[in-house]
């Protein structure tokens, strides 16, 4: 099972632990982006099967990467799941609205975390 | 028609409008005009009061009240067709003019735009248009009138053409001839109607026609009299268009005359016939004493049986003597009379009192001619009769006896009484013109009571009106000077007549008189009579006074000198009198209640104008915007608040369409669907949207709808009340973005600590320590940025909020400045960073602690910021009244839109600054706001590349100063 996600998320601590909670707990494999940039560049010569995008990004944000993302065919069909401290009702309609996979919200357990991303992938949740 | 000069008002508010139109009307030469002017419609009214202008130039928009209340208010005054007036309106007001000109304004026009040339045609041709409608007006009102007065005159009026047509003919003509209808008449020849007039007739219409003017009396059908006048009519040209008949009806007028006539001549013939028996008598009886041989018998039937009465009384008022005549005349036999009856007996009280003062007199001086007294027959019937009497003495001249002739004059004194009743008919109506024009209730009472004394010359004539509870008192009352007086200034006479009381009025409840002859002869009860000679009455007529069909009051004659039978036509009299009284009467207490009335609709006026005026304040005054719109969205009011934050003025916006001049394009459609949901569902509305000003300028505006109705509940517009919310709904944004970079600052260190603890916690690195290691770092890492961003945060709370108390003192800067470099300076040598400190002893009024934060945190920044082998300086100088402080670096520089937002919250030049330098992001706002609260400003000098500079100032400890 070699799953293979792109994670974006500007905060160094957070880049570096969910990294370590997706290939030591999940046993996926992890390419990171530390912005919105960044990540567009590095899809233009990598595949994954899903993004961990977060929200609250300086320069680019999350929600402007996605819309982003959705006007170029070679990326607009792959799953993005955001990863969020807005945890508003009205934040999660908004994020449903557009398109998204799905929604987590920061903080968040490691292994919740893991769970959350294999239920939304519908993937075998990793024993 | 054209005059050459006109007297023209302009009435206009506007000094700039009038100046205009002075100059226009000036600038023509013929016609000139005189031009009066008033800024106020009241001021306008003023002038006219003066003298009428030949036109007014009236703006619609006038400060105290509006052209059509004006219009009204002028016509109120002065009348429709006393002068024309010009309507002045700003564009689009043509509702407002089609109502003036229905109301009878002669012309309008749109203000802005007049001309010098139009405006002047625009004068005259309003000015001779008017003067015809005036003409055209005054004519119709003139044909009215006498189509009235022709109808409805009380005379026989018909109009001919030459060919004797009928072109009108007056009602009464119509019912006289049995005529049918008028429009049957007219067109008709008189002679098709009547084909069997007389020639004589048609001679005087021929003679009428030619310019006569004929009249005459004629007896008509069924004993009518009538007068006649017939005369030609002329055409404006002079020439004659037909003629004219009068007809009266003078039968009455010929009847009374008649009976008069028949009447005096039948007195004189009896007069004439009486003085011829009586001189007649006189020869016999002259004849018969002188001629002694005349012999007993004769005598004594002559004495007997003359168609005069004789009869001797002696000293005492005896009968000692009296001829068959008169005995007739008594009903008694001789032997009832002669020696037993005194004469007084057979005459009435006032007949009583008459022989009373003519005895004694006769007495004296030997005789008494022509008196006239009523004698009463045994039956209770009387007959007037003429005495003339002589007084019989002895030789010695001493009274023996009276002889006394008298003659029958019933029918003469009759025809008189009915001479004297016409007479106080008159008076009757000289009464009830007096009383019918005062309007005050005292007036005509008093102008009652004196009139009716004067004319029945009664001793009293008052008024006495009754209370609620049946008891009354006298109001008003005339009286000779001998009597006492029952209603003075101070006092009326109140009575207290339980017997009314207790009958609610019971026996004036019928409104016939109550005729008293004697007081003593008619039963009356003796507390009755006691009231009566409280009055000193003796006799009165009482009539009851109704108002309303209730008993009012009494209206009450009295005499005092004596009885006195009053006569029928003096009791009718003054029941008449009585009536018009109570007509009068009760027209003026329909005159007071209308003058009531019209006072409590004045005041009803002032209340609603000192209400309107205190709404009108308050929408004036009040801090928010109020502005009304019509059914078709049109403004028509906007109060100052909402003129000042549009910065419009109300002329520039009034009667224009609310959607298209405030609300953006954008949302125009949704706007006026929502109002006309107002106007449907008929309830009031809230909504916010965004209002457009003069400038383009967009608010946001909390507003509140309400239906607008006019007297019958129909919604004639809307009144919108409207909060200015642009402002809080800005901070309310900003609160909310701040919040949720709060929330965003918070939770990522929290993040951090959650999966570095749970990430250890699942135990998969229990035998790599190298990596539990590196997430306890990150954990460590995240809970001292979170402790710190917490500390930061109540820090800059307690500061903002002032609850934490700087505690100033007075303290030297450069011991400030050594303690804050202290702790510094070991990490400046750690980084290879020369930190050189300049520091001046200056006395300051500070708190040291807040001061050593502020630089610890600039330090610090510096720090930060500065690579290694540069310099930090430090210092402090005196600067006027304060100190300057100083810290620079050789950093890498702020970008020059960041120089002022750096001192926001959470507002560093890089976000991820605050990972990688530790900041919170809250250091610079402390420090802002502890400079500010100590009455001093911070900013910052930078050059990108090259280093910054951060100053504040703080001031200098001469006089501390209050804590801002």
């Amino acid at each position: 099972m070699n799953r293979k996600l792109l994670l974006v998320e500007d905060e160094e601590h957070l880049r570096e632990l969910v990294r370590l909670c997706l290939e030591d707990l999940a046993g996926w494999q992890v390419i990171t982006a530390v912005s919105g940039e960044n990540c567009l560049h590095i899809l233009q010569t990598s595949t994954v099967e899903t993004i961990l995008l977060d929200v609250s990004m300086p320069g680019m944000d999350g929600i402007t990467l996605y819309e982003h993302l959705q006007t170029n065919p070679k990326t607009q069909t792959i799953p993005v799941i955001l990863l969020t401290a807005k945890v508003l009702p009205s934040d999660r309609a908004k994020f449903a609205k557009m398109g998204v996979n799905g929604v987590i919200s920061k903080p968040i357990q490691p292994l919740t975390l893991v769970a959350e991303i294999a239920e939304i992938m519908g993937w075998p949740a990793p024993t | 028609m054209i005059s050459h000069s006109y007297k023209i008002l302009l009435v206009d508010d506007s000094l700039e409008d009038r100046a205009t139109y002075r100059r226009y009307l000036r600038s023509s030469e013929k016609p000139t005009y005189e031009i009066l002017e008033a800024d106020t419609g009241e001021l306008a009214l003023q002038i006219c009061q003066q003298s009428l202008p030949d036109l007014i130039v009236l703006d619609y928009c006038l400060p105290d009240q509006d052209g059509l209340t004006f219009f009204q208010t002028f016509t109120q005054q002065f009348g429709q067709f006393s002068l024309p007036i010009l309507l002045l309106t700003g564009e689009g007001s043509e509702r407002v003019a089609v109502q003036a000109i229905k109301q009878g304004v002669a012309d309008y026009h749109v203000k802005n735009q007049i001309t010098a040339d139009n405006f002047h045609q625009l004068l005259v041709s309003t000015i001779q248009q008017f003067q015809w409608k005036q003409i055209t007006h005054r004519l119709q009102e003139q044909e009215n009138l006498l189509n009235l007065f022709v109808q409805y005159a009380p005379v026989g009026i018909a109009m001919f053409d030459r060919e004797m047509r009928y072109l009108m003919a007056s009602q009464r003509w119509i019912d006289e001839y049995s005529l049918g209808s008028m429009a049957d008449l007219l067109g008709r020849s008189h002679y098709e109607v009547f084909p069997d007039i007389p020639d004589e007739w048609r001679q005087i219409h021929q003679r009428c026609l030619a310019g006569a003017t004929e009249r005459g009396n004629r007896e008509g059908l069924r004993r009518k009299w009538t007068t006649w006048e017939a005369r030609p009519w002329y055409q404006g040209t002079g020439e004659i268009g037909g003629i004219i008949i009068f007809v009266v009806d003078i039968t009455q007028q010929k009847e009374t005359e008649l009976a008069l006539q028949t009447l005096n001549a039948q007195l004189e013939q009896r007069v004439q016939e009486r003085t011829q028996a009586l001189s007649q008598s006189n020869h016999y009886l002259q004849e018969s004493i002188t001629q002694l041989e005349v012999s007993e018998k004769q005598l004594a039937d002559l004495y007997q049986n003359a168609p005069c009465g004789y009869h001797s009384l002696n000293a005492d008022g005896l009968i000692i003597n009296i001829n068959n005549t008169e005995l007739d005349w008594l009903g008694y036999s001789r032997e009832e009379v002669v020696n037993r009856k005194h004469f007084h007996e057979f005459l009435t009280p006032v007949g009583k009192e008459l022989f009373r003062q003519n005895f004694p007199l006769l007495k004296e001086r030997g005789w008494v001619k022509n008196l006239e007294l009523k004698l009463i027959h045994r039956d209770g019937s009387s007959r007037w009769l003429m005495f003339s009497v002589t007084a019989i003495r002895d030789e010695a001249g001493n009274f023996v006896m009276t002889r006394s002739i008298s003659l029958d004059i019933t029918e003469r004194k009759q025809a008189k009484l009915a001479l004297q009743k016409q007479t106080q008919q008159q008076f009757l109506w000289q009464i009830t013109q007096k009383i019918r024009h005062p309007l005050d209730l005292d007036t005509i009472l008093q102008t009652t009571v004196a009139e009716t004394r004067q004319i029945l010359q009664g001793d009293r004539v008052a008024v006495y009106r009754f209370r609620s509870d049946w008891s009354g008192e006298f109001i008003a009352e005339s009286v000779g000077d001998r009597w006492v007086k029952l209603v003075t200034t101070e006092v009326s006479t109140v009575c207290q007549d339980t017997y009314l009381q207790a009958t609610q009025g019971d026996c004036f409840q019928n409104p016939k008189p109550c005729v008293v002859v004697n007081i003593y002869e008619a039963n009356l009860q003796p507390c009755h009579i006691s009231l009566l000679e409280q009055f000193q009455a003796k006799a009165y007529i009482i009539v009851p006074l109704f108002a309303w069909e209730e008993l009012w009051g009494l209206l009450a004659i009295y005499q005092n000198t004596g009885p006195r039978h009053w006569q029928g036509w003096e009791v009718e009299l003054f029941q008449q009198i009585a009536q018009q009284t109570m007509i009068a009467l009760q027209k003026s207490h329909l005159y007071h209640q209308l003058a009531t009335e019209l006072r409590k609709n004045q005041q009803q006026t002032l209340v609603l104008q000192e209400a309107e005026r205190r709404w009108r304040s308050l929408l004036e005054n009040i801090q928010l915007l109020v502005v009304e719109i019509n059914n078709l969205g049109k403004i028509q009011y906007a109060n100052p608040y909402f003129l000042a934050l549009t910065e419009y003025q109300a002329s520039e916006i009034l009667e224009k369409d609310w959607f298209t001049f405030f609300i953006p394009p954008l949302y125009q459609d949704r706007q006026r669907q929502e109002f006309a949901k107002v106007f449907n569902s008929h309830f009031q509305a809230q909504n916010e949207f965004v209002i457009r000003g003069k400038n383009g300028q967009e608010k946001l505006i909390a507003w509140n709808h309400t239906p607008l109705r006019d007297l019958d509940g129909q919604i004639i517009g809307i009144i919108s009340l409207g909060e200015d919310i642009t402002e809080r709904h800005r901070t309310e944004q900003i609160k909310n973005e701040f919040i949720g970079i709060v929330s965003h600052e918070l939770r990522t260190p929290l993040s951090g600590i959650q999966m570095s603890l749970g990430l250890l916690n699942t135990g998969i690195y229990d035998h790599d320590l190298k990596k539990i290691h590196r997430i306890l770092e990150i954990a460590l890492l995240d809970t001292n940025r979170l402790s710190n961003l917490v500390n930061d945060m109540l820090d800059l709370e307690r500061l903002e909020s002032g609850r934490s108390i700087l505690e100033k003192q007075v303290c030297d800067a450069m011991d400030l400045i050594k303690q804050s470099s202290n702790g510094m300076q070991a990490i400046a040598r750690k980084n290879h960073i020369h930190l050189e400190i300049i520091p001046t002893s200056i006395r300051i009024w500070a708190a040291p602690d807040s001061i050593i934060q502020i630089l610890t945190n600039l330090l610090s920044n510096a720090l930060k910021f500065s690579p290694p082998h540069t310099t930090i300086q430090l210092r402090v100088d005196r600067q006027g009244k304060e100190t300057i402080w100083q810290v620079r670096d050789q950093g890498r520089g702020i970008p020059p839109d960041k120089l002022e937002a750096i001192f926001d919250r959470f507002q560093q030049v890089d976000a991820s600054d605050a990972r990688e330098k530790g900041g919170t992001g809250l250091g610079l706002s402390i420090c802002r706001t502890i400079v500010e609260r100590h009455g001093g400003r911070i900013w910052v000098e930078s050059i990108l590349g090259q280093g910054s500079a951060f100053y504040f100032t703080l001031p200098i400890s001469n006089n501390p100063p209050n804590d801002p």
